[in-house]
């Protein structure tokens, strides 16, 4: 239960729902390999940019001989070179994502890590479709390279092997999830910048105000895509109730409380304080925000993202 | 508001109770049930702020504790059946007749399922239930469940004796009066008859803390063995004893009443003969026959009468008025008289002449007439000086039992020649050490009291009541007067005629203790010859207040249990709801 199975990931019907689907970045950055993204270099693309007064040594190839015989002087023709995008994956794959969780009439549910894995394979579908380079950086309290950047549709099953593999730690101090710590480690693999897509429920001990903060000294653009649970905010009154002793998957910190109706609104003021960090966040720093529900489909989901099937990075 | 099962003190401790071990176990500490969460940073923070907010913290969940002590409240409350409107602070008590009246057809099985439905609406607390068989007898005291009613009314059989009601309610309105206590309402079941006059008596009686009402079923089933020959089938109605009317003392005669043709035979039992020739003989009056002179040491203890020709099968057969028993009265011993020698020599002539009297040479133990006090004797009668006289009592006033002997003698006033009427004065003292003292003159010229006819009867009455001796009472079942005077607590009926309460234990103008009488009759309109006129209930009957049980129900308020167990089921309800939607643990 734990992992998610490779048909689960690799399921045709899936695959298909998302060929409709694309990444589209405003500029790559410089240093790409040709792909379909536009990017800031000038180059031998398609899409004529600018002209450029001719300086020695360029090539005479991009000479406009049309403007050198009306005007008399040699400028050279510039077009958009593209580039790929690099997708920076990082699944969340701490305790929180993984507990196990009761449904109504007492039925479990699956860890919302699953639904953050195929969310993880949805993306990097869609972004090797179109020739982006992709990688996995699953995260807890520590990042780590499950798959290096890489390009090519022909990844996929790659992609869908590997992200089969992953799972919770069973070092408990790996359980935990430190944002902060993760992201500064993702940040010194001094990567070529690109979308990090940060999948987790965001459930920190140090505070959304931390997570925030760590957010937002990355240099990438940001999508995040938050795993939420229809209880989350409210918990359901017949689960939670009377004299509970709540233990937290990840620190096992043990919290003895009789649910009331006072304490119920207390805790839902709580969450809101958090989502509403999480945000406002978003809309500073102008990045994607996914509130994922675990229990409904994915790719229903992730295409309200896709307005026109496009999101733009 | 009342309570049926439990004392309001009761059930406020019980609440009290309730309360102290609902709050010990909200105390206790809980098992909490675990639950792994993603997080409690959430659950962290809004219990920071709860506790913030939270005023106390002591107590874990006041709502619970509210909602479950209301509910176990109301459930005790409902246990305690309470009743509104049911007439608070008076107490009630029913009388169910368990006279040989109620052997008739289904009487007593109908009568008992009547009591059960009255006591049923009755406070349980303040009632109690009393069988009226020839000892009346205390069923359920007040407070018992009528749970055990059918348990102890099992056995319980009509017995053969007249009715015993109307001397218990007499006893009701005396201890009523004399306690001083509650106000009671006493509901008389049965069939015994009651002059309408008796609630009037016993709330005069009472000073108004006794009001009586009998308690019938809307119809009454008809009676399948009403008898309606009395031809075929005769039965004995009345049997009584009378001393002897020749002066026999140790004689009585014997009162035998009875409808159909043929005379009853009798018999005395253990050790007596057969006594049908002496009935035959008897003497025949209005009603019935006198057999005279019936010695007691024959009869031995009981006397049994037998209708002869009884049909004991058929439908005209009514097999309980076919035989009647009397406890014979006790035997009489003579009492020893020791005389003064200067006494004068008509009361030694009395004595003589008294059967139940004999002259003791030694005053040891014997009832001493003299002037002066004699060591060891059972009591005195001193004739003294006036003025010696401790207490003055006038006998007219008949404020003592012996008071009552001597105005039953005519000697209450008496005539000294020349002077006018004048009240004779005696200093009567009863108790461990009977006393009599009159004035000593009295018994000289001018008064001469030793001349009067009634003074033989006057010295074997003094030294019957001094030694404490039983007087054969003039004694009728089945509400027949065979003497007039007032022996104790009576009725008047409506021409003004005084009944003694006849039937029962007779409370004798002696000093000593006397054992009463009971005989095994049936009333006339049972044994099917009608009502007699001369029947205590025959007289206004109509005038005592009938209730049937729907008023009693009224009188008894209303049974608030079930709305009370519905309260409670709306607050478990609520209680619920309020558990489902999470505003309570």
């Amino acid at each position: 239960m734990a992992t998610l199975a490779f048909e689960e990931l690799f399921d045709p019907h899936f695959m298909e729902s998302l060929h409709r689907l694309r990444l589209v970045a405003g500029r790559v950055p410089i240093g790409g390999r040709f792909a379909e993204q536009r990017s800031k270099a000038m180059g031998h693309g398609i899409e004529f940019r600018d002209f450029r007064p001719y300086s020695p040594g360029d090539d005479l190839r991009a000479v406009d001989w049309n403007i050198y015989r009306r005007l008399g002087r040699v400028f050279l023709r510039l077009f958009e070179e593209m580039e790929d995008l690099p997708v920076y994956l990082m699944p969340d794959l701490s305790a929180s994502a993984y507990v196990s969780e009761a449904g109504p009439s007492n039925s479990e549910l699956t860890p919302r890590a699953h639904a953050g894995l195929r969310c993880a394979m949805a993306l990097a579908a869609i972004a090797l479709g179109q020739h982006d380079s992709v990688g996995v950086f699953p995260f807890s309290n520590d990042v780590r390279v499950a798959i290096r950047p890489q390009s090519g549709a022909g990844r996929l099953v790659t992609f869908a092997k590997i992200l089969s593999t992953l799972g919770p730690d069973d070092d408990s101090d790996s359980r935990q999830t430190d944002i902060a710590q993760s992201l500064q480690k993702f940040g010194a693999m001094n990567l070529r910048a690109g979308l990090l897509v940060m999948i987790s429920d965001f459930f920190d001990p140090a505070g959304i105000e931390a997570v925030c903060k760590a957010l937002g000294r990355t240099r990438h653009q940001l999508l995040l895509v938050q795993l939420v649970r229809k209880g989350d905010r409210t918990p359901d009154p017949v689960q939670m109730s009377g004299d509970l002793r709540l233990v937290d998957a990840e620190t096992g910190d043990a919290q003895n409380l009789s649910i009331t109706k006072e304490l119920l609104e207390r805790y839902t003021e709580s969450y809101d304080a958090f989502e509403s960090g999480l945000t406002d966040f978003a809309t500073r720093r102008k990045c994607g925000l996914l509130q994922l529900d675990v229990d409904d489909p994915v790719v229903d989901q992730l295409a309200t993202l896709f307005e026109g099937g496009r999101y733009q990075v | 508001m009342s309570f049926e099962f439990l004392s309001p003190a009761a059930f406020g401790a019980g609440l009290l109770g309730l309360a102290a071990a609902l709050y010990a176990l909200h105390r206790l500490r809980v098992r909490h049930r675990e639950v792994i969460v993603p997080t409690t940073i959430f659950w962290k923070q809004a219990m920071d702020e709860s506790m913030a907010r939270k005023l106390t913290a002591s107590f874990r969940h006041p709502r619970a504790y509210a909602f479950v002590l209301a509910i176990l409240g109301l459930l005790l409350l409902a246990l305690a059946g309470p009743k509104l409107g049911a007439g608070k602070g008076r107490s009630y008590v029913v009388l169910l007749d368990g006279s040989a009246n109620m052997v008739r057809g289904d009487h007593r099985d109908r009568d008992l399922a009547l009591t059960l439905d009255v006591l049923d609406v009755l406070p349980r607390d303040r009632t109690q239930f009393v069988f009226a068989g020839a000892t009346p007898y205390l069923v359920l005291g007040a407070g018992e469940s009528t749970l055990l009613f059918e348990e102890r009314t099992q056995d319980l059989q009509p017995e053969a004796s007249p009715e015993t009601i109307t001397q218990e309610l007499l006893r009701l309105a005396r201890s009523t009066a004399a306690s001083g206590g509650k106000a009671t309402t006493v509901y008389v079941i049965g069939d015994v008859k009651l002059p309408g006059a008796l609630a009037a008596h016993l709330a005069e009686r009472s000073g108004d803390r006794l009001q009586i009402a009998r308690v019938r079923r809307a119809a009454i089933a008809e009676e399948p063995n009403a008898k309606t020959n009395t031809a075929l089938d005769p039965g004995i109605v009345a049997l009584g004893v009378a001393p002897a009317a020749s002066g026999e003392w140790g004689a009585m005669d014997l009162w035998i009443e009875s409808v159909g043709n043929n005379r009853p035979s009798i018999a005395g039992l253990n050790e007596g003969r057969n006594l049908e020739a002496s009935a035959a003989d008897g003497v025949a009056a209005t009603t019935g026959w006198w057999v005279r002179d019936l010695g007691l040491d024959e009869l031995g203890d009981r006397i049994r009468v037998t209708a002869t020709g009884a049909v004991t099968e058929g439908p005209s057969a009514f097999p309980h008025d076919n035989q009647a028993e009397l406890i014979a009265p006790i035997t009489r011993g003579t009492i020893p008289v020791w005389l003064g020698p200067d006494v004068p020599g008509a009361f030694r002539d009395a004595v003589a002449a008294d059967p139940g009297l004999i002259i003791s040479e030694l005053p040891g133990n014997a009832v001493v007439i003299s002037r002066t006090a004699a060591p060891g004797a059972r009591a005195h009668w001193l004739l003294q000086e006036a003025s010696s006289l401790d207490a003055s009592v006038v006998a007219t006033g008949g404020k003592t039992s012996f008071g009552t002997i001597f105005n039953s003698l005519g000697l209450g006033y008496l005539e000294s020649g020349d002077a006018d009427a004048a009240p004779i004065t005696f200093a009567a003292q009863a108790g461990d050490a009977p006393a009599l003292s009159m004035d000593g003159a009295l018994f000289a010229a001018p008064f001469e009291l030793i001349e009067a006819r009634a003074f033989p009867l006057l010295v074997g009455f003094s030294a019957r009541w001094l030694a404490g001796t039983e007087t054969m009472l003039p004694f009728a079942a089945a509400g027949h007067e065979l003497v007039s005077g007032d022996f104790g607590p009576g009725l008047t009926d409506a021409s003004g005629r005084l009944y003694p309460a006849t039937g029962a234990g007779l409370v004798p103008p002696a000093a000593g203790d006397y054992e009463g009488l009971t005989a095994s009759l049936l009333s006339r309109s049972t044994s099917g010859a009608g009502a007699p006129a001369d029947l205590i209930g025959a007289t206004n009957s109509s005038a005592l207040t009938e209730l049937r049980l729907s008023d009693l129900k009224r009188a008894g308020g209303q049974d608030l249990s079930t709305w009370i167990l519905f309260l409670a089921l709306l607050l478990l309800l609520a209680e619920w709801h309020t558990y489902r939607t999470g505003r309570m643990p």
